[in-house]
């Protein structure tokens, strides 16, 4: 009976506790904070690193130049304190603060936490790329005073920090981290919040010691662990689908004119699941080369007509070094452009006429013109350049031998010593420098082009969306009549562009993609709902990311056969098709109504289709036998990581920890004399030595 | 002084199962002097005792760990070393100590000259595993991640 209540007892007691680990009490977790990662090249290693348990430290909350200054110079909290965690504003992180908050240091910095208070005080600009980006592999390598195109950039992302950088961009985040801090680290207590950053990075030293060390296994049943993967994606490329040109036919010199778009972009902190920014670089550029596709699709007839082909190129990898472009005429030099195609006339570099690329492109209210530079000044088609910025004022060209700015078709003249073909770059500079103020970092997003990304609905028409349209649509007209000679003035619906603002932007889990899409690639972008396209650092083996996709479907789709709208052909008839003809691609969609040729409207459309896609690593990479110490191609190689934490906790004060220590020492003592009291005056034989 | 703790178990096995017989044997403990170690043996201990051994076993036994040493075990000569040290130097004089003696200083000087290698290559890979390239890194057992 007695026994029974006491268990009765016991259960209800036991129901009403709440089971808690004690680690979660102790410790705050943000997990929407941003971290900085390693990535390695031929000769040097960038980013930051942490130890493999987490740099923890005592932190210290510096908000303005008055904070800074006064921090710095106290010697007594610097020399009483080990290991700092500094929690620095946005607006302070750059490379003269991060000097000296590191030589005064030096070895207690322990990690940094940069914060952002709110969306709404973001710094006026904020780029962690070089003053002059991607210098080192640029068609200028020789030239005296380089151009600084990004005057703001801190430099801060090719730098290798010994210490962990984490950066909190959640306003939410940034109030709770600031009413613990203030609770905790006022003057009364001198018990004080402490921090610990878990950034650890595998990689280490160049990428030659990380790809050999991502090889070595002594173990017999451990297999070799990767420590890091080359940089580089797909360079995609497709066409109308007529003409094409198979051996023995030869094609003609100067005859192939190449549209150029990047895919990616970097930033210094990255985060999962998160906005990667890239809005006005490389997305504006993609947005305007897809609208282009869907125009020169529209002019198919003219086209098909003459023997010239507008290729239209997507590379990946070319905001760390131009590793898709050295790819790509790597590939153009070793007869493998295009890929696939065993019977197919190879393109050389003596076939193309000339090189357009879509570059760094941004609309903002002060700024709607984009500049032209064209590049060498004797191979450029004056009437050309003339025709196009006759067209429309938002073009205007730059003198004769402007400098250029940092785009893929450096390369191109670089490896083709700048005597085959001219190459025509529209980007948006000012005077000198680009305009993106937040180029290469998570900032540039939509606002950044005055878009208001939270109203923007799959057709809404925004300035930016008709100015993309007074862009294409001159680029195209003159095109067409530098290819055919006919003065066509040929139109884009506005319908169009605006849904690719909308799914390259906002959502791109959208009809436009579900339309040019079978159900397989459809329903990979269900994982991506609300999240735009994502523009960041892609590794080969390639993570899972939909640009890729995306951009097959649309270009492909843009650019098809549009003879075959009006066919009705079935899925099954689609695939026969597909049998007999190895060069194209047919696929089987739902269609993409504002794109329609024809009148009548069926279930499905068989899209026929020219696509090449081949990886886009550096040549570095693909070499047999390269040594990557080597600087003739760059080899970038970013790290693999496991867990990304950032914790706060308490430090106690000194004499609670003495009093803590104390206590345990005591009840440890004590239980040692009273066991040793039971074990020698009771016969409990459970406290006995064993005898057995 | 104290009661050794074979039969001190033994005695309280006793009390508490009256008629069992528990097969706990007890010979008897001879407490020596400090030089000499106690010969308590039980069937519970496996050590080996020297002293009990005829000197030809002991012999044999310093023979196998010398010739076992050159097998690159230098833990084997070191064991060897320690052991037969009182055997082959504090020990009155008896045939086979003159060999023992000999195993014993041979060991010794193997052990000393393992150790200098050993010290010497720690020390080098140490500090030249970075500066090596390649070869520093496929000597390394578990390859360091995150730090070159």
């Amino acid at each position: 009976m007695r026994t029974l209540f006491i268990l009765v007892l016991l259960i209800f007691l036991i129901s009403y506790v709440e089971n808690k680990r004690v680690m979660d009490e102790m410790y705050i977790t943000f997990n929407r904070a941003r971290y900085c990662v390693r990535r390695v090249n031929a000769t040097h290693e960038i980013g930051c690193q942490s130890s493999s348990r987490g740099n923890s430290g005592r932190m210290h909350m510096i908000d303005d130049e008055n904070e800074f200054r006064s921090f710095l110079t106290n010697k007594k909290t610097l020399d009483s304190i080990g290991k700092f965690i500094i929690t620095l504003n946005i607006d302070l992180f750059d490379s003269e603060h991060m000097d000296e908050l590191m030589t005064r240091l030096d070895t207690k910095l322990n990690g940094l936490l940069v914060y952002l208070k709110s969306n709404l005080t973001r710094p006026g600009d904020f780029s962690p790329d070089d003053q002059c980006p991607n210098h080192r592999h640029s068609y200028y390598l020789n030239q005296t005073q380089a151009v600084n195109w990004n005057p703001k950039g801190n430099g801060l992302f090719f730098r290798s920090f010994p210490f962990p950088i984490m950066l909190i961009d959640e306003e939410d985040d940034y109030k709770l981290l600031l009413s613990y801090y203030q609770r905790f680290n006022s003057s009364q207590s001198t018990s004080s919040c402490g921090l610990e950053l878990k950034t650890f990075q595998n990689a280490a030293h160049t990428s030659k010691t990380c790809m050999r060390r991502g090889e070595i296994s002594h173990s017999l049943i451990d297999e070799a662990e990767t420590l890091c993967d080359p940089v580089g994606g797909l360079n995609i490329y497709s066409k109308l689908p007529e003409p094409l040109t198979i051996m023995p036919k030869q094609r003609p010199l100067k005859s192939v004119i190449l549209i150029l778009a990047t895919t990616d972009s970097f930033q210094m902190f990255l985060k999962a699941n998160g906005a990667t920014g890239g809005a006005q670089q490389p997305a504006t550029s993609l947005i305007a080369f897809l609208s282009l596709a869907h125009l020169m699709g529209q002019a198919q007839e003219d086209l098909n007509k003459v023997e010239k082909e507008i290729i239209f190129v997507t590379l990946d990898g070319d905001a760390l070094d131009y590793s898709g472009s050295f790819r790509f005429m790597y590939d153009m030099e070793n007869n493998y452009f295009p890929t696939d195609s065993k019977d197919e006339e190879r393109i050389r570099k003596e076939h193309i006429h000339s090189v357009i690329e879509f570059q760094a492109l941004s609309f903002t209210s002060q700024l709607s013109e984009s500049n032209l530079y064209a590049h060498p000044s004797n191979l450029a088609n004056e009437t050309f350049i003339n025709s196009l910025t006759n067209r429309t004022s938002t073009i205007v060209p730059m003198p004769r031998d402007a400098p250029l700015p940092p785009a893929s078709s450096q390369i191109f003249l670089r490896q083709t010593s700048s005597s085959f073909f001219p190459v025509y770059i529209l980007t948006s500079t000012n005077q000198s420098q680009l305009s993106n103020r937040y180029y290469h970092s998570f900032f540039d997003d939509p606002s950044t082009l005055s878009i208001n990304i939270s109203s923007l609905e799959y057709n809404t028409t925004t300035d930016f969306s008709q100015w993309i349209k007074s862009l294409v649509e001159p680029l195209a007209q003159t095109l067409i009549e530098t290819t055919t000679g006919l003065n066509k003035n040929i139109t884009i619906e506005q319908e169009i562009i605006n849904n690719l603002v909308y799914c390259v932007l906002k959502n791109i889990n959208c009809p436009l993609i579900h339309n040019v899409s079978n159900e397989t690639s459809g329903s990979s972008f269900d994982a991506f709902n609300q999240t735009s396209l994502p523009f960041s650092v892609n590794t080969y083996p390639t993570a899972t990311t939909p640009t890729f996709t995306f951009v097959r479907n649309t270009l492909s789709y843009f650019l098809r056969d549009r003879t075959y709208d009006a066919l009705n052909l079935t899925e099954t008839a689609c695939k026969e098709q597909g049998k007999n003809d190895s060069f194209r691609l047919y696929r089987f969609v739902g269609g993409y109504p504002p794109s329609i040729s024809t009148e009548e409207k069926f279930l499905g459309y068989c899209v026929r289709s020219y696509y090449r896609s081949a990886y886009s690593s550096s040549p570095a990479f693909a070499i047999d036998k390269y040594d990557l110490a080597d600087t003739t191609y760059p080899a970038w190689s970013e790290s693999r990581w496991s867990t990304i934490s950032l914790r706060l906790f308490i430090i106690p004060t000194q004499s609670h920890e003495i009093i803590t220590l104390v206590i345990g020492i005591l009840l440890l003592s004590i239980s040692f004399i009273a066991f040793f009291f039971l074990r020698y005056f009771t016969k409990l034989s459970l406290l006995q030595p064993s005898s057995s | 002084m104290s009661i050794p703790k074979t039969r001190w178990r033994c005695e309280q096995f006793h009390q508490s199962r009256t008629n069992a017989n528990n097969g706990c044997q007890i010979i008897n403990a001879q407490i020596h002097s400090d030089y000499e170690e106690s010969t308590v043996e039980s069937n519970k201990d496996n050590m080996v005792s020297l002293e009990k051994k005829s000197p030809e076993e002991r012999l044999n036994i310093c023979r196998k760990y010398y010739l076992g040493g050159f097998a690159f075990l230098p833990l084997l000569w070191l064991i060897n070393a320690i052991w037969f040290y009182k055997q082959a130097f504090k020990v009155e004089p008896y045939p086979q100590q003159a060999q023992i003696r000999t195993y014993v200083i041979r060991s010794a000087i193997g052990t000393l000259a393992w150790l200098l290698i050993i010290t010497i290559w720690n020390v080098l890979f140490q500090v030249f595993r970075t500066k090596m390239g390649p070869a520093g890194d496929y000597l390394t057992f578990v390859v360091p991640r995150g730090y070159y």
